[in-house]
């Protein structure tokens, strides 16, 4: 066979992941300060909150929402999330999202809406990735339910 | 010196542009995330430009369904290729895929100006997902190519004008990656005969079994619309009238919105047929509706 080079392939591919393994860690309250702190979150969640009540496939969901709560959670989850000064004091996500069927697609919709939002407000590509790094685990209690 | 390819380069990317852009207008895209529907694949799956990746074409989610045209162009010292490929996927769990090959050989003074061949391929989304849950995504895949210009591959010592390459692939994103700029890798196992994808036909008189051949890819997501690169793919060396070496890709794709993505990238195909040395670039062109 013309393996060429095979060793430089899995030395880049180890590097890396271990690389990608080494950057998870938590780094103080840097990730809350690139989100624009207190401030910041309620901008982007604000205006996600608002293009998901005008996005055709996902509108409906939010219909009979309690907007001012929803904002105010989700922006006190965030904030906590990203290791600012808050405390998240919301229902769970499998009793929030209860009773709504959310389906992958519509959770992808909703994702893209924040990054939307946080593209728009101005938050950096590495700030955004670290917060939907934090978000994405939250998926599996808030689909189905 | 290269002559006709020279016009159809050029005249296939516009015509796929156009076809391309029909359906996108008359289907939602689907709604998984921007970029994860990869680049299209020279074979004509989703993937890196030369890997197999586990994802799916298009942006289809579950209950969603979607899909991409593309059109590829590579040029080395001495080749050109030409692939147009098509795809649809399913549930975010089905892709079925064709591609049409046409290799420029005008320059070896063959019986033939072009190699080509057809491929057709189906790829199933087994176990994960590429961001969600524990699991990377993992799918398996199968290619059924029939060579359509046998009679340079069969003077070359290739024994069949068809075959099945079998493949399974594992592809995840890290969103987190490179202090936030995502990485992904992927890592592909193939079972294959065939010599230059397939161009020179099936398996050879040098050698004539199924080899397990490995390719990977390894991505960085620069901004949400740039992703670079990294490909390896290693091949066969079947036929005793030239060598046949491994191949990489470093690229760059642009994925300015879920409908339209623009790669370009440095190739670099070792010996082919003979020739030594074969690099070059290819720009592929998709449009995913
Ligand atoms: C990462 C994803 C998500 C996060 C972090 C999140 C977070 C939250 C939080 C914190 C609340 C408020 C809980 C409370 O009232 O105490 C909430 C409620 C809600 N969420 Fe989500 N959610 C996510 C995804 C989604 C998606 C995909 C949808 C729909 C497409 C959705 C629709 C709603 C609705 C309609 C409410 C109820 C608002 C109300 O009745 O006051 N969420 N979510």
């Amino acid at each position: 066979m013309g393996r060429k080079n095979s060793g430089l392939l899995a030395a880049s591919l180890f590097a890396i992941l271990g690389y990608g393994a080494a950057a998870e860690g938590a780094k103080g309250d840097a990730l809350f300060r690139d989100l624009g702190g207190r401030e910041g979150i309620a901008r982007f969640v604000g205006a996600a909150v608002a293009s998901a009540h005008s996005h055709p496939r996902i509108a409906f969901l939010f219909e009979d929402a309690d907007d001012g709560n929803l904002k105010g959670q989700l922006g006190d989850l965030i904030c906590a999330l990203a290791a600012g000064p808050c405390n998240y004091e919301g229902l769970g996500m499998r009793e929030a999202h209860s009773g709504m069927e959310i389906t992958e697609a519509e959770f992808d919709i909703f994702v893209e809406l924040v990054l939307d939002a946080m593209e728009q407000s101005g938050i950096s590509h590495s700030a955004r990735n670290r917060l939907l790094a934090l978000l994405v685990p939250l998926r599996e209690d808030i689909i189905h339910q | 010196m290269h002559g006709a390819t020279d016009r159809v380069g050029p005249v296939a990317i516009s015509i796929g542009l156009l076809l391309g852009a029909l359906p996108a207008m008359a289907h939602d895209v689907g709604s998984r995330i921007r970029a994860t529907a990869g680049v299209p694949q020279i074979e004509g799956t989703a993937g890196g430009g030369f890997v197999p990746w586990a994802v799916l074409a298009g942006y289809g989610q579950k209950q969603e369904w979607g899909g991409e045209f593309s059109v590829m162009h590579a040029r080395t010292g001495d080749f050109d290729l030409t692939i147009a490929a098509g795809s649809v996927a399913f549930n975010n769990r089905v892709e079925i895929s064709a591609a049409a090959q046409l290799l420029d050989i005008d320059d070896l003074g063959l019986p033939d100006d072009n190699l080509s061949q057809m491929i057709l391929g189906a790829k199933v989304r087994v176990a994960g997902d590429l961001i969600y849950g524990k699991l990377p995504q993992i799918s398996g895949g199968v290619q059924y190519k029939r060579n359509m210009d046998f009679d340079v591959p069969a003077l070359a010592g290739a024994r069949d004008d068809d075959g099945f390459d079998f493949y399974v692939a594992a592809t995840r994103l890290w969103l987190n990656g490179l202090h936030g700029y995502p990485v992904l890798a992927n890592v592909t196992v193939r079972a294959s005969r065939a010599n230059q994808l397939g161009l020179l036909g099936f398996g050879g008189d040098q050698d004539d079994e199924w080899e397990p051949l490995f390719e990977g890819s390894v991505a960085v997501l620069l901004r949400r619309d740039l992703v670079l690169g990294y490909e390896y793919r290693q091949k066969p060396d079947n036929l005793g009238f030239a060598d046949e070496d491994d191949w990489q890709d470093v690229f760059l794709a642009w994925f300015p919105n879920k409908y339209f993505t623009l790669t370009g990238a440095w190739a670099d195909l070792g010996d082919v047929a003979g020739r030594n040395d074969q690099e070059g670039f290819y720009v592929s062109v998709e449009s995913s509706f």
